[in-house]
């Protein structure tokens, strides 16, 4: 299995889509805005193997994990709501999500196991031009939701100091 | 005989999670008078400042100290890490009008107050579920919340 962990402007792009064109996971993910065909493909192989074994009750394809997102990614829409919803979805709608997600979506808690990930997240980021630049304390926090979620999770992210961390080269999607 | 609540300071919390050699006290009773209510974005950023060597003490000082605490470091409940899960975040980030939502929290949901501080109000904000002093949100705003805005607002 292999979660894959949303940031705050895919986790805003994902939900746009959700409630939009792919009617709550009824239709498929597709790539647009930062949602790449790659993260569309792995969205949609996950609700696929969801909907599969929640109607079969069979697991012939092998877990692809989940689409996770730290509650730190919901606090960051709501504070930034104008900029980064541009009106494409409701606070209602965002509310019954955080209170019922899909079963394929985990909600990750802000806790004491994300502080002991969070101490493994570096400070600092060397830029492809040999720049250090310093990682903000919010992309830490998915970072280290990212860590949480086992070594093989993946991180969708479009900060580019994040994209550049090395410990997550792999681990990018 | 009733539990006081209190929400611990920054130097509570640098002595509980820095301390080198903490240990368990056997001979301690069980009976808690007081507990220290810690909000998990305090503990993110002990963590932001140790590794930006901003104190004296060392990471792995922490990192001993959460791993104590999850082996009980202290008497059991001693602290409470109030952490922002799912079932927090529905209840916080949201403003209701008979159970119905009507709209964003403001106090947290609002660009001018700083990501941790948010979180910080999040946790703490009081509701039908929260067991600790009402006045502990106050407290924690009173002693972060207008320097964190300042700050905000001087870097624009």
């Amino acid at each position: 299995m292999a979660d894959v962990v949303l940031d705050t402007n895919i986790l805003a792009d994902f939900l746009a889509q959700f409630f939009g064109t792919a009617r709550r996971g009824h239709a498929s993910f597709a790539k647009q805005d930062t949602i790449t065909g790659e993260l569309a493909r792995k969205i949609n192989q996950i609700i696929r193997w969801h909907d599969w074994n929640l109607e079969s009750g069979e697991d012939e394809e092998q877990y692809p994990g989940m689409v996770v997102a730290s509650t730190f990614a919901f606090v960051e829409i709501g504070r930034k709501w104008t900029d980064i919803v541009k009106g494409r979805f409701q606070v209602t709608q965002m509310a019954a999500f955080v209170e019922q997600p899909p079963e394929w979506f985990a909600i990750e808690p802000v806790d004491e196991n994300l502080v002991v990930a969070f101490c493994d997240a570096p400070t600092d980021v060397l830029m492809a031009h040999g720049e250090m630049r310093a990682l903000e304390w919010a992309d830490a926090v998915h970072i280290a939701t990212a860590f949480g979620r086992g070594d093989d999770s993946l991180l969708a992210a479009t900060d580019r100091e994040m994209r550049q961390v090395s410990v997550l080269q792999d681990r990018l999607i | 005989m009733a539990i006081r609540t209190r929400l611990l300071t920054r130097a509570d919390i640098e002595r509980q999670f820095l301390r080198s050699g903490r240990t368990i006290d056997t001979s301690e009773t069980d009976s808690i008078e007081e507990i220290g209510i810690c909000p998990v974005v305090e503990l993110l950023e002990l963590c932001e400042l140790l590794k930006k060597g901003k104190l004296r003490s060392s990471l792995t000082s922490l990192q001993s100290g959460m791993q104590a605490l999850q082996e009980g470091p202290v008497r059991r409940g001693e602290i409470v890490i109030i952490a922002l899960d799912q079932e927090r975040l529905a209840d916080s980030l949201f403003e209701r009008d008979d159970h119905l939502v009507i709209g964003l929290w403001s106090p947290a949901a609002n660009r001018n107050v700083s990501p941790t501080h948010s979180v910080r109000r999040l946790v703490l904000r009081p509701s039908d579920q929260t067991w600790w002093d009402g006045d502990i949100y106050a407290e924690a705003d009173a002693i972060y919340g207008v320097v964190e805005e300042l700050e905000i607002d001087t870097n624009g």
